[in-house]
């Protein structure tokens, strides 16, 4: 895992660290059931406050990405579980309605866009 | 539970020209609570009353959940204190400055202090007179980590001190809380130290609490706002603390649901120092 | 408080960088033996430059602001005063001893045949004369500190000279140690006895003038 602070973002601090862990958890780059650093390990090595980082992780584990286990630490998700898939469900609708979009734009009919899709998935299947 | 490893309760103390009137606020176990305030406010007032060196005239104290003056000799066991310049003697050595003070302690560790010593680059044969500023912070440092201290109290510790050892201060601060099991009352008029690492503040001035909570809460309650001088209607002057008014503009800090009435206005979150600034040039303080 | 035995332990170590003055303590002792004084001189020598060296425990400390090293330490205001009585009693013990060897040293060399001759007098006289200045000296100077203590001091000694000046002093004086003299060797014992009270009385006081310092 890594977390990149920004001062001169518009972000408060724990809003970076919650976007950013965020997005390792949906990229894949945190796997499920991995352990994320304690939130005071955390705090020293961001050089920020401990309160900001139990921020950051409890808001995380409220929307489902993350969960405590009592005497271990916080850990992510697995993936089964139903706000982490939700969440992931959203983010395919979003992209896919990027991509319905830009077909538009490309003149592109829905059997044409359909088509393309069903080669992609072919194609990830291997 | 949470444990508060330092409460105070309608502390007020008085000199014939000051008065440090009914402070109250509470640090619990595990975190970094920044005492800030400009000169005068009365931060050093309150941690001589912690730690006994004057007779408070009202109120409670109680440190590690023992009485202040009644467990006075109990709490000292437990709790480590930075000065902005060294208490010793001059002439001593660090190894007679260890032998001076080590009596005192139950739990006095010589093998953790020789440890810190090297981890510092202190010799034990130095006289502690000789030492630089930030060499004589690192001593003290050393000394208050050498005996379970589970709460730490810098008084000024940064003065007069260079960025990079502020900075080794800082990272060595956060290592002392990283168990969980002890905290650190900083006082200081150096905020920018404090603004990314403190999880709480109290902040003083005048004598008088103006603040004690999360520094979060406290970011989140003020807004610094700005405008043209046309724009300062007598309406919103009254609501302007510290206001400050030039040919070209006007500035000042406010409180931030007020702020909401004001759209138009520039309205930015305030560093602390901004905070400090505007309330101790007063006026209209809530 | 056992951390009492630590302040007086600590004051030790204070006084470390004065070190130079307990070597004059022998050198003037020698000096006086030769000049055939009596012990008595001697113990009252002793009890003099015992006190200078006291008001420089003061003094270190203000230099160097120990009262915050001592408020870090588990140090009640009780406490820092008894260690301070104690260790400045122990340095005026340890120095009347050197001039006792030193006297009895000389008294053989000079092949006098009564070497320890006053050795209780002296004690107890010197004992009088450092107790009765401490008991006034140490309070003032917890009290005010030492830069303010160095002037408030000098007013009971100006009061004593005062009454010194005062020709019906001696008068007076004649017949108090007319009087004293019938009291035969339990003056001593009296003398020591007053000397004990003196301090605790003076310590007490000088709790009181710790604790109302701001």
């Amino acid at each position: 895992m890594h977390i990149i602070l920004s001062n001169s973002s518009e972000l408060p601090i724990y809003e970076q660290i919650k976007e950013q862990i965020k997005s390792q958890i949906l990229s894949g780059e945190l796997q499920e059931n991995e352990m994320l650093p304690s939130l005071r390990q955390l705090a020293k090595d961001l050089k920020i406050s401990v309160l900001t980082t139990t921020r950051a992780y409890n808001e995380l584990e409220e929307a489902g990405y993350i969960t405590s286990r009592p005497g271990k630490g916080f850990f992510v998700m697995s993936s089964c579980s139903d706000l982490l898939r939700e969440q992931l469900i959203k983010e395919v609708e979003s992209n896919l309605g990027a991509a319905i979009i830009a077909s538009h734009r490309a003149n592109m009919t829905d059997t044409e866009l359909i088509a393309l899709l069903k080669l992609l998935l072919e194609v990830s299947d291997d | 539970m949470t444990e508060n490893y330092l409460e105070l309760q309608n502390v007020k103390k008085s000199f014939s020209n000051f008065t440090l009137e009914d402070i109250s606020f509470t640090l619990p176990k595990g975190y970094i609570m920044g005492l800030i305030g400009s000169n005068g406010a009365g931060k050093t007032t309150t941690i001589k009353l912690i730690l006994n060196m004057l007779e408070k005239d009202n109120g409670n104290i109680t440190v590690l959940g023992l009485d202040s003056v009644k467990q006075e000799g109990q709490l000292k066991q437990n709790i480590g204190i930075v000065f902005d310049s060294n208490p010793y003697v001059d002439e001593w050595t660090i190894a007679e400055t260890e032998k001076a003070i080590s009596p005192f302690y139950n739990t006095w560790k010589h093998r953790t202090f020789m440890e810190m010593l090297e981890r510092f680059h202190l010799s034990p044969k130095t006289k502690v007179g000789k030492l630089s500023r930030g060499m004589q912070m690192k001593l003290m440092l050393a000394i208050a980590f050498s005996h379970d201290a589970k709460l730490l109290i810098l008084d000024e510790p940064t003065s007069g001190l260079d960025p990079l050892a502020r900075d080794e201060l800082l990272e060595m601060l956060q290592e002392y809380i990283k168990d969980g099991d002890k905290s650190v009352l900083f006082s200081t008029h150096i905020t920018s130290d404090l603004q990314r690492v403190a999880d709480y503040i109290t902040m003083l001035a005048n004598g008088k609490l103006i603040y004690t909570g999360s520094m979060e809460n406290l970011l989140q309650k003020y807004r610094v706002i700005k405008g043209a001088p046309k724009e300062l209607t007598p309406e919103l002057s009254k609501y302007i603390i510290g206001l400050r008014k030039t040919d070209i503009g006007f500035e000042g800090l406010i409180d931030a649901n007020t702020a909401q009435q004001y759209k138009g206005y520039i309205s930015d979150i305030p560093t602390i120092d901004e905070v400090i600034i505007y309330i101790s040039k007063g006026g209209n303080l809530a | 408080m056992s951390n009492t035995f630590n302040m007086a332990r600590l004051d030790f170590y204070t006084l470390k960088s004065q070190t130079a003055m307990y070597f004059i303590i022998p050198v003037i002792a020698v000096f006086f033996s030769m000049t055939g004084s009596p012990l008595s001189v001697l113990g009252f020598t002793a009890a003099w430059l015992v006190l200078l060296v006291n008001t420089n425990l003061f003094a270190i400390q203000e230099k160097y602001g120990l009262e915050r090293l001592y408020s870090s330490l588990s140090l009640d205001k009780k406490s820092v005063v008894l260690g301070r009585y104690i260790s400045t009693t122990i340095n005026y013990l340890f120095a009347f001893l050197v001039v006792v060897i030193i006297g009895v040293i000389m008294s053989f060399v000079q092949g006098r045949t009564n070497p320890v001759d006053g050795i209780v007098e002296g004690f107890c006289l010197s004992l009088l004369v450092f107790t009765l200045i401490s008991a006034i000296q140490l309070p003032i100077y917890f009290g005010a500190g030492y830069t303010k203590g160095r002037i408030l001091s000098m007013i009971p000694f100006l009061v004593i000279i005062g009454f010194v000046m005062l020709q019906s002093f001696f008068e007076e004086l004649g017949s108090v140690i007319q009087t004293i003299l019938t009291f035969g060797n339990s003056i001593y014992a009296i003398s020591f006895i007053v000397s004990v009270v003196v301090m605790v009385i003076s310590y007490y006081i000088a709790v009181f003038c710790y604790k109302r310092r701001q």
